[in-house]
Order: C-alpha cells, then structure tokens, then sequence
C-alpha cells in the first residue's frame, strides 16, 4: 500500500486546484442559451421591420404629395433592416456556438466535479497523482473553454453595439416619417401607422438589447 | 463503500466493490467487480456515474489504477457504464468490451471512446484480461434483460459474472454481501426477473447453457452473491419462473380495444 495522501487533499469538497464548479458552469450555459434565444428574438424583430419597409414602399408608390420623401425613408428602412439582419445573423451565429461550447462546459464540469469528489477519498498517494493530473486537464480545459466563451460574448457585445447604432438610425427616420406624415393630407395615416409601427419595433428592440446587454455583463462579471 | 475478496490464488484475484453508503436513494444499488490477474486489472459493469466517485475511491484503495486495461459492459444501461468517460480518462489505454450491437448507442457518451471499444460478438468468446492475465469466457445471455447480453466465466475461479441475472432489489438496510437463506432471497429476486426478463425461451437456454459450467459463486450486478449449493438453486428457481409478464398488459390492452 502507497503513502496517504496530504490531509488538504483527503478533505471532503471540491479540489482546491479546481476553479469552475458545475453549478457555475451550469450558469454559464443557461445565460449563452438565454443569449441564444435573445439573438433569434432580434433576427424576427429586423424580419418584421424588412415587411414594413416594404409597406412603406407601398405607401409611396401611392402618395402624391410626398412620393420622393418617403421612398426615400422606405428605401433607407429597408436598407437598415437588411443590415441589422446580417448583424443579427452574425450574433445568432455566435450565439449557436456560445451555447454549444457551454454545453461542452457543462459536461465537462460534471466528470470534473466526479472526479474532485473522488480525489477527496483516494488514499493511495500513485492513483492521486493520476487522478489529480487528468482532473487538473480537465480542469485547463475548462478554462481555455471559458476563455473561448468570454471572447465570443465580447463579439457578441460588439455586434449588439453595431446594433444599437442601427436603432438610432431607425428613430431617426422615425421622426422623419412622421414629419412628412403631417405634410401629406391624404396619406399621412399610412405614414403615421408605419411610424408607430417602427417606434414598437424599435422599442421592443432596445428592451432587448438591454437584456443582452446586461445577460454579457453579468457573465464579464 | 464494502470491497471484499472473493478469490485469491496469489496470481488473480476477484474483488467486489457493494454497498455505497453515499450513493442517494434514487440510484439503484450496484454491484461492481475488479478481477486483478498476473498485474493486469478488468472491471466488469463499472457502474454509473452517481456512483464512480466511490468505486474510483474503493477500487483505488486495492489496486493502482493504472493497472486497469480492460472493462466489460453486459448490456447498455446506464447503471452498468455511463460510467465510462470518467475511468477512460483515468486510464485511456484501457479496452472497453462492449456489446456489438450497442456500440452506437455508447458512442453517445462520446466519439472519442470509440477506438477503445471492443464489440463483443453475439456468439461471446474470450475475454483477455490486459496481456498478461487469464483469459476468461463472455457467455452470450440475449434477451436476459438486454437484446445483447453477456455473463463473464472464469472457469479458473469458477465465478459466473451474472449481470441482471439473479439479481435482487434488496432493502435499503440489507448488508449482507452473500445470500443467506436461498428461500427468502427469492422475494427479492421474483419482481425483478418477471419484469425485467422478456423471453422464457432465451432464460431457459441460458440456464442450459450455465448448468454445463462448473459455477461456485454466481455474482449480480445487483443484490447479493450466490455460493455453492444455492448456484443449482437458483438456476433451478428461475428455470421454473414465469417470466416476460408486462406482455398480460399488452394482452389486457388488446382486449379492451376489441
């Protein structure tokens, strides 16, 4: 029979060496999947906004006294929407590994804590040792994969920033519509309603926005 | 968790590892055995998950881990190895013997185990312990529970790794390793076999076959261990047993449909 092993590392618990337990992990997962859902959740917002892009073309087409302002502001909303579509999908993208990799995360925590709770009852000094070094592996691993999701979260925090620009945009054509809205005698509640029908969007867009931003924080944290 | 000896000649030994008093209630209690022959280790049904932390802890109290180069699987379930990403990246050389058909369905635990795999025929065959040890005998038990099944003999011990078959669910405070009074036992045993066995055919052809081997201890993945006498007791206790019994509520159902 080997020598017993140091007294710190019989005690019951998780291994010293350890720095990410399961329920942490698991933590770390549910937010990347909440990122997920955040990401498909902006990606049917841009979709809803290409629609009213298109019936604001519509609009114009019919308007008379304002025709060539408000395809104007029809074309540029379309053009905004397309471009938060490719931002989006480029998030969601990000997103879909962000969750993958936490789900990596999550099984690996799970064999590692199997293993802590193990090491704190081997005796045999040789089986430690062994252990020890697959668990401390496991561990590095878990720790390069953290450092993976950090920086995908740090790229999804960019793009949700890109994304912020874009709503900005959108107020502003907002405005514009409704400044032309009040030009337009006999279309001007076509304009309205698609002001107002932007203004939801993009204000169901920020509330989001500031979900994601404050699910990145927390995980920065 | 109980680690006690069942055969030991010097060169190759048997060892049980049973009774987790840390396992929680919902897990099924399981039995698991370490047969070190000549330096080399196999385990046979490692066991779960729930429970690797105290078999690593139990088995690395009689052996060196590292001596580990073979593990068998009986069936597929996860009480015999879900275990298995945990001790193959304790000992990554080891060989996993594996039923053939149920190699995709382990996959599942992971891709990168593959390569240890070693599917076992549906006829059996031998079964080395590492390079150096004896080799023993995986006896083909289909259908006893699982679609591909196998027991372990060790015709130099003459121990029959049973799996499912004489296994008991025993009280939360049994702690008796062997079985004591054959006829008693049997409460323990009848549910569990009329459920879990679907076939009397294959049973009976599994009896036929086992009464052939010379068998002193018969070993459950589940339950307590059979020695001497109570071996020919309990192969005839459950060639007499009605088993496959779910089939009357597939019957029962049927009728109520006519």
């Amino acid at each position: 029979m080997q020598s017993a092993v140091p007294s710190a590392l019989s005690a019951s618990g998780p291994h010293p060496a350890f720095t990410l337990g399961l329920s942490e992990m698991i933590r770390v997962y549910e937010t990347c999947v909440r990122i997920r859902e955040i990401s498909k959740l902006q990606l049917s917002l841009s979709d809803d906004m290409a629609l009213i892009a298109i019936n604001a073309e519509i609009a114009a087409a019919k308007s008379t006294a304002n025709q060539d302002a408000f395809m104007i502001l029809a074309n540029e909303t379309g053009k905004i929407a397309r471009q938060m579509s490719a931002h989006v999908a480029e998030a969601l993208e990000g997103a879909d590994g962000l969750a993958r990799q936490a789900l990596f995360g999550v099984v690996r925590a799970r064999r590692l804590a199997k293993y802590s709770k193990g090491l704190a009852r081997i005796r045999r000094s040789d089986n430690l040792r062994r252990v020890e070094r697959v668990a401390q592996d496991l561990d590095a691993s878990l720790g390069d994969l953290m450092e993976g999701i950090l920086r995908s979260q740090h790229e999804i925090e960019t793009t949700r920033q890109a994304l912020g620009k874009q709503h900005q945009r959108v107020s502003r054509i907002i405005t514009y519509f409704r400044i032309e809205a009040s030009r337009d005698a006999e279309h001007g509640s076509f304009f309205r309603n698609i002001a107002d029908d932007l203004n939801a969007l993009i204000g169901q867009a920020q509330l989001i926005s500031r979900e994601l931003q404050d699910f990145l924080k927390t995980r920065s944290a | 968790m109980l680690a006690k000896v069942l055969f030991d000649d010097g060169d190759h030994k048997w060892i049980v590892l049973a009774r987790d008093p840390e396992k929680p209630d919902s897990v099924i209690d399981t039995n698991e055995y370490i047969i070190v022959s000549h330096g080399d280790a196999l385990i046979l049904d490692p066991g779960g998950t729930e429970v690797f932390p105290s078999v690593m802890a139990a088995a690395s109290d009689t052996i060196d881990l590292g001596q580990i180069s073979t593990f068998f699987a009986s069936h597929q379930d996860p009480d015999v190895f879900s275990s298995l990403p945990l001790w193959l990246g304790i000992c990554p050389q080891a060989k996993a013997h594996i039923p053939q058909i149920w190699t995709g369905f382990l996959a599942h635990f992971g891709v990168e185990y593959v390569p240890s795999f070693v599917p076992i025929p549906d006829e059996g065959g031998p079964l080395p312990i590492g390079t150096k040890g004896k080799t023993l005998e995986m006896v083909p038990a289909h259908y006893c529970h699982a679609s591909s099944n196998y027991c372990v003999y060790d015709p130099h011990a003459k121990i029959l790794f049973s799996g499912d078959i004489g296994a008991a669910l025993l009280p939360a405070d049994a702690q008796d390793l062997f079985v004591q009074d054959f006829e008693r036992h049997t409460q323990f045993m009848t549910g569990f076999h009329q459920r879990w066995m679907p076939s009397n055919e294959a049973k009976n052809a599994w009896v036929r076959r086992v009464r052939q081997l010379d068998v002193q201890m018969l070993c459950p993945q589940h339950g307590a261990i059979f020695r001497g006498e109570q071996v020919s007791q309990f192969l005839d206790w459950f060639e007499a047993l009605e088993v496959g019994m779910a089939t009357r509520y597939n019957e029962a159902a049927a009728q109520t449909e006519r």
